[in-house]
């Protein structure tokens, strides 16, 4: 499977290529008054609502990340999900809901060619809890560490977190 | 049943035996006291229908019971039988067996019963069997869906839905029917989906067009043919919009033409005569709303049956009329649908509803002492609590009224109740047109795009650094709006949504730094801190107010900027962000911004602790003045006269002020005329004839202004247009209102009376008098009929000196006796030592005793249970009013109407409640 990598920061996350819908330029993002620190806002995107989430959800990073190098990384919600289903593309049936969420990062890497899930390594126990709450595993590639994000596990989090 | 394979076509067959069903159900109930052809038709073919449905489908039972019942209602067409009591009952149970039958087809069912009833009454049962073959031989009927709606009319009448028999429709329907059948009844079945999908895209649509829209606006000089066609696109637009959400609305007759046969059966279960009225049923609702109604309003009336209607034996007992009235009612108001289910029955007593609430733990007996009646009552809606004292099969089943509650907020709805025991209950249920495109007002917070629902709010003010202390106060540190004469609990929008609490910080928003850090409003910590000092207010302090309801809160909000209206498409709000229950959803604005929708029942139950802190406040503050003393304010019209004397007119007695060019006036028969607003409307020059009785000498007419204007007052309630010339320098002012204790005017009928205003002398004009003096029989209600045809002795408590005299001269004009008390605790020693009085007015707002206390010590005397009292107050907020009529207040009305007045006295006096 391929594997989309990105930075936050200097750590490099990786996802499921087939999760992500699409990865766009920070639009003007209105915030929600009242919401959770990394609920960071709401964006208009060609009509469509996106909810953005800051990375401040799983890292401690927290630098600037408004500026003009940085992206937003949509994911699928089920309406895109569905298309795959049907022809067997997933594995298993799963759910990312109906609502468009994005997540802000500094840069877009490569796009990495896994052999399916065996290369994917199990956590390390020193890993923050915070981080763990949301990564399936990582991956060392070309001597970097690689810390894949379980698509399910983040919407879980962004959900039912503090 | 037939196992077709297609099964949509099944589905069809079904809806419309369905439909046929529920017309059946509908119009046997009138069968009982008509036997009009027309009626008699439409039952038959809606027989037919079911028959042909069921032949289609190949359904026994149904076919054999929908036969008979045809077979009945042919009889009764064609005028060889009359449909007795029995017969009726027959069919409306074939009805509901086919109900049963449709809904469990894997059963199997006995109807022989059934049929030899439908029959019994007529003995040609040879006759029914022969149509039954009929019957298996058109079991496959040709089918057609014609979706051509407008066809000929000699054409045999196609059935609902386009499903044509022919040849059974044409050998069985007279040729006259063709020509009755409603065209415009024919319809299209589309599945919800799809309409979904059309509001949808419709919603897209409006968000581009809002988009060209607000583009439009920006260049202001497009060209002629862009903007033409763009304001077709924004009429076709808003057509295609309002038609679509137009397809999912469905009249709530849907709903309410089931209660008459369910009341009918109820009253015959249980023994009780009940009429029920339906009201408004044409009022359209979103289909999904009709849906959900169903069962709470099922609920409410049967309970209404049930429960609040008493056993005919005790309604006359109680000098009500054997038979109960039920009314349901649907309105349109303020956007929103109303459904009131109102019964003349025995009430609902809040002692018992507290009672078992107490029973049921949900709350202590302490607890239930400090509540008012209202809110007793409202326990009404709590879980588990029937008040039923035994349960029966038709209510009190334990699912009780708070599910109702639950299914109607649900919705988006409120539920009210009141009730007045021994006369009846009434629930008022509100509910939201539709759900997915709503018209919002947009405003900005701190460079933030907020829209509030048009449904929430009421009004929209300004508040200047100018009135800024006439109209916010500072109640026990809580902020208050006085709006007219309410006091309203006052925060900032930011402050309700706690904004600037965000911990990231926004580079962006830092930048711009909102300006508002001098408007001490924005923070909560300086919300509850005091009003600044006159010195402190930045000259620039322009507050944008909005006032809001939801439910029975009413609140004043601020807000940086007022964007405008806009026609906005609720999105739902995205699932992780659903905590938040200030806001309703999101939205995308014309110009591209997403806009977070506020709920305000959210910002309400969010700021509750705030809210309830400012009413009682609110309340505190409202005694605490009143035991200082009247101070009761009136606004007044000021102006001149030629010898620049003041005079002054009660604001609320004026309907307009208007400017007329002074030779526009003509003289006929010495009397003064102007065509005003097309009325050839009387003048009456103040200057030149009122004057004189005042000052005693005639004076030259009036200067007019430079350009010949002239100011004209026109008073309320007039019948024919009179208007009052007046002088120069009119403007309003609220003073506090004492009149001086003079001789000035003190026997002329046209003055009030005289107060000091900025230090001038100012005479108060009786308008009225003056009015009937030069116009005579000019108000709505003529002298005769106002003139009481019985003389009583009043008791007029009023604390403020210029109403108690206008009031009492309002009185003894009409020949009552008036014996006045300047507080309730005067007015309560005066009834104590014997006096006779045959009516009290008592304004409520009064010192050492005030009108509500007066009523509950008046009302504890068995003497003077039945006295009848009227509220004379400006007193408007519900809450009051609820209360005043819950301890015994007869009627509730405004200050200075006194047509109102006069016309309730007489009402009092006539229905004898005086006695």
């Amino acid at each position: 499977m391929q594997i989309s990598t990105f930075r936050i920061g200097e750590q490099l996350y990786g996802i499921n290529i087939i999760y992500i819908k699409e990865i766009c330029n920070l639009l003007e993002i209105f915030p929600i008054p009242g919401a959770k620190k990394f609920e960071y806002g709401l964006m208009n995107l060609r009509g469509n609502v996106i909810s953005v989430i800051h990375p401040s959800l799983f890292t401690e990073y927290d630098n600037n990340l408004l500026g003009t190098k940085n992206k937003l990384l949509i994911f699928k919600n089920d309406d895109y999900l569905r298309p795959l289903l049907d022809i067997d593309l997933l594995k298993k049936p799963m759910s990312l809901g109906k609502d468009l969420i994005g997540l802000i990062i500094d840069t877009i890497s490569d796009v990495i060619e896994i052999d399916d899930e065996k290369e994917i390594g199990p956590l390390t126990p020193n890993i923050p809890e915070k981080l763990n709450r949301i990564l399936s595993g990582v991956i060392y590639h070309n001597r970097q560490l690689i810390l894949i994000i379980d698509l399910q596990k983040f919407n879980k989090n962004i959900s039912y977190i503090y | 049943m037939a196992k077709s394979e297609d099964e949509e076509l099944i589905n069809t067959f079904l809806n419309d035996i369905k439909e046929a069903l529920a017309k059946l159900e509908e119009n046997l109930l009138h069968l009982e006291s008509s036997t009009d052809p027309a009626l008699v038709n439409d039952l038959f073919r809606a027989a037919h229908s079911v028959k042909g449905g069921a032949s289609f489908l190949e359904y026994k039972p149904v076919i054999e019971l929908s036969h008979a019942m045809e077979h009945l209602l042919g009889k009764v067409r064609d005028g060889e039988y009359t449909p007795r009591q029995d017969d009726i009952d027959a069919l409306l149970e074939a009805v509901d067996m086919i109900k049963i039958c449709l809904d469990n087809p894997e059963m199997s069912y006995d109807i022989t019963q059934l049929k030899v009833k439908l029959s019994k009454n007529f003995q040609d049962n040879e006759n029914l069997e022969l149509k039954n073959e009929e019957v298996e031989k058109k079991s496959r009927p040709a089918l057609t869906l014609a979706m051509e709606t407008n066809g000929p009319i000699h054409a045999p009448p196609p059935e609902k839905n386009q499903t044509l028999v022919p040849d059974r429709v044409s050998d069985q329907v007279p040729d006259q029917v063709p020509c009755n059948l409603p065209k415009a009844n024919e319809t299209l079945k589309i599945t919800v989906l799809k309409t979904n999908k059309l509001v949808s895209l419709a919603s897209e649509l409006v968000l581009a067009r809002n988009q060209i829209l607000s583009h439009q606006q920006k260049k202001k000089n497009a060209d002629y043919g862009g903007k033409n066609a763009f304001q077709n696109i924004d009429r076709v637009t808003t057509e295609i919009q309002t038609e679509i959400m137009g397809m999912r609305m469905q009249p709530i007759s849907i709903v309410f033409n089931k209660f008459p046969r369910i009341i009918r059966e109820i009253a015959n279960k249980i023994n009780k005569k009940i009429k029920i009225e339906i009201i408004g049923e044409n009022v359209e609702l979103d289909k999904t709303i009709i849906e959900s109604i169903s069962d709470p309003l099922n609920h409410i009336v049967r309970n209404s049956a049930d429960h609040g209607l008493e056993a005919p034996e005790d309604r006359i007992k109680n000098g009500k009329s054997a038979e109960g009235k039920i009314i349901l009612k649907a309105y349109h108001a303020g956007g929103q649908v109303y459904i009131e289910i109102k019964d003349d029955g025995r009430g609902i007593d809040a002692e018992k509803v507290i009672n078992k609430a107490i029973e049921n733990r949900l709350l202590t007996k302490e607890q239930a002492q400090t509540l008012s009646t209202e809110e007793k009552l409202k326990f009404i809606f709590a879980p588990g609590l029937s008040t039923a004292e035994k349960v029966t099969d038709i209510s009190g089943r334990g699912v009780g009224m708070d599910v109702v509650k639950t299914n109607i907020e649900k919705l988006g709805g409120h539920i009210d109740i009141e009730t007045i025991l021994g006369k009846g209950t009434a629930l008022r249920i509100s509910l939201p047109l539709t759900l997915a495109i709503i018209s919002g007002l947009i405003v900005e917070v701190d460079n933030l795009t907020f829209a509030i629902p048009h449904i929430g709010f009421e009004e929209l003010l300004r508040v200047t650094s100018k009135d800024y202390h006439d109209k916010i106060f500072n109640v026990e540190n809580c902020r208050v709006l006085k709006v007219r004469d309410e006091l309203l609990p006052l925060v900032h929008l930011g402050d309700c949504l706690s904004l600037k609490k965000n911990e990231i910080k926004r580079e962006a928003l830092a930048e711009k730094g909102p300006a508002k850090k001098d408007l001490a409003l924005t923070n909560s910590e300086t919300i509850l801190s005091s009003i600044p000092s006159k010195k402190e207010l930045p000259t620039r302090w322009n507050l944008k107010i909005l006032i809001v309801t939801t439910g029975n809160n009413k609140f004043a909000l601020i807000v940086d900027k007022i964007v405008g209206f806009e026609e906005i498409i609720v999105k739902s709000m995205p699932a992780h962000l659903r905590y938040l229950n200030t806001y309703a959803g999101v939205t995308v604005l014309g110009n591209g911004k997403v806009a977070l929708i506020i709920d305000i029942s959210g910002i309400s139950q969010k700021n509750k602790l705030i809210f309830d802190k400012i009413q009682n406040a609110v309340l505190n503050f409202n005694s605490k003045n009143a035991s200082k003393g009247s101070a009761e304010n009136a606004s007044v019209l000021i102006f001149k006269n030629n010898q620049d004397k003041h005079y002054a007119i009660l604001l609320s007695l004026i309907r307009r002020v208007d400017k007329i060019i002074h030779k526009d006036i003509q003289t006929y028969n010495g009397k003064q005329f102007i065509n005003y607003m097309n009325d050839t409307t009387r003048i009456i020059d103040f200057n030149s004839s009122i004057d004189m009785n005042v000052e005693g000498e005639r004076k030259p007419p009036a200067q007019c202004d430079n350009d010949g204007k002239r100011l004209i007052v026109i008073p309320k309630n007039l019948k024919r247009p009179v208007a009052l010339l007046i002088g120069q320098g009119v403007e309003t002012r609220e003073i506090p209102l004492k009149l001086e204790e003079n001789g000035l005017g003190l026997n002329d009928p046209f003055v009030s009376g005289t107060a000091i205003i900025d230090g001038k002398i100012t005479v108060l004009l009786n308008i009225y008098n003056i009015f009937e003096h030069y116009e005579n029989d000019c108000f709505s209600l003529n002298k005769s009929s106002l003139k009481s045809k019985k003389q009583i002795k009043i008791l007029l408590v009023e604390d403020t000196q210029l109403y108690l005299k206008l009031t009492t001269d309002y009185l003894k004009e009409q020949g009552h006796q008036v014996i006045t008390a300047d507080n309730g605790k005067i007015a309560l020693e005066i009834l104590l030592t014997g006096t006779a009085v045959d009516l009290v007015i008592t304004d409520i707002d009064m010192p050492e005793m005030d009108g509500l206390e007066l009523t509950e010590n008046i009302r504890s005397n068995p003497q003077f249970k039945c006295l009848p009292i009227i509220a004379l107050t400006s007193i408007t907020n519900e809450k009051s009013i609820k209360r005043g009529m819950q301890i015994g207040i007869n009627r509730w009305l405004p200050k200075n109407d006194k047509i109102n007045l006069i016309s309730t006295i007489n009402e009092i006096v006539e229905a004898e409640l005086c006695k």
